[in-house]
């Protein structure tokens, strides 16, 4: 590099530059203190995120109170006893293996 | 804000003029300039990464506003905006006004990465390690471009007193 300052940079350099707007310094001032704009823009994405979440999460435990509200009652769901037999007997239809051990798979037309 | 308030304010006063000539590059008025220096002084003051050398970074983020600005501007232009008669980028002093009118028009006619660090090293007295830092680039290619920068100025303005 050659820092050798030649005659036509010193000439360039006297040239008097133009003075600032003594209204920029309290402009910068005002501006540097309100939210930047990418400071703004982090926060309404961040609340927008926030509330698409907070929605789902509404929408999903309302869907899920509703499937629940009105249960079929027990007695729907209850297995239904035939009567006059042993509720052992009930279970073990249930399972095969428990239908062998209690001799209830016993079926003349298979071999 | 940084804490050290009064050095930023020590910084505007030492480099504002410099940096609105700088800024000049991408804006057509001294007042849009100004805008650039403002936009850029708000982003050097607002960032919390800093990197070394705080000039070189000033720089750096008025660069960026005046190119953001310009870009805007460009989207936005008026057909008088660009029938506006150029306005200096020099203060206007008589015994400089003819030598600052050539230059002006020379440092147009440069290409805008030997302008740029033209404008750095010659007003605002960079070295060519903070230019490199400013410009994102190596010191030896930013001190190439200054002295094609210096040659190309020196051989324009030199046709310019031969043809007078």
């Amino acid at each position: 590099m050659n820092d050798e300052i030649s005659d036509l940079e010193t000439r360039l350099a006297a040239l008097k530059l133009r003075t600032i707007s003594p209204a920029l310094e309290p402009a910068i001032v005002g501006a540097a203190q309100r939210p930047s704009h990418a400071s703004v823009r982090f926060f309404w994405s961040a609340a927008a995120s926030g509330a698409i979440a907070a929605s789902l999460m509404v929408a999903m435990l309302v869907a899920q109170s509703n499937g629940n509200a009105h249960p079929a009652p027990l007695a729907e769901v209850a297995l239904k006893v035939p009567a006059g037999s042993a509720p052992l007997a009930v279970l073990a239809r249930a399972d095969v293996r428990w239908g062998d051990d209690f001799g209830l798979n016993d079926n003349p037309s298979r071999p | 804000m940084p804490s050290s308030s009064e050095s930023w304010r020590a910084l505007l006063a030492r480099h504002g003029p410099a940096l609105v000539v700088f800024a000049r590059q991408w804006a057509a008025t001294h007042a849009d300039a100004e805008d650039a220096l403002q936009d850029g002084f708000v982003r050097f003051l607002q960032a919390r990464r800093r990197l070394e050398d705080e000039v070189a970074y000033l720089y750096a983020c008025v660069r960026s506003a005046a190119i953001d600005a310009a870009r805007t501007r460009g989207r936005r232009r008026r057909v008088d905006e660009r029938r506006a008669a150029p306005e200096p980028v020099f203060a206007d002093v008589p015994a400089q006004m003819e030598l600052a009118a050539s230059v002006e028009a020379a440092l147009a006619r440069l290409p805008g990465e030997q302008r740029e660090v033209m404008v750095m090293k010659i007003w605002g007295e960079l070295t060519f390690s903070q230019i490199a830092a400013a410009l994102n680039s190596n010191p030896n290619t930013v001190a190439s471009r200054y002295r094609y920068a210096i040659e190309r100025l020196e051989a324009m303005l030199a046709d310019e007193v031969r043809h007078e």
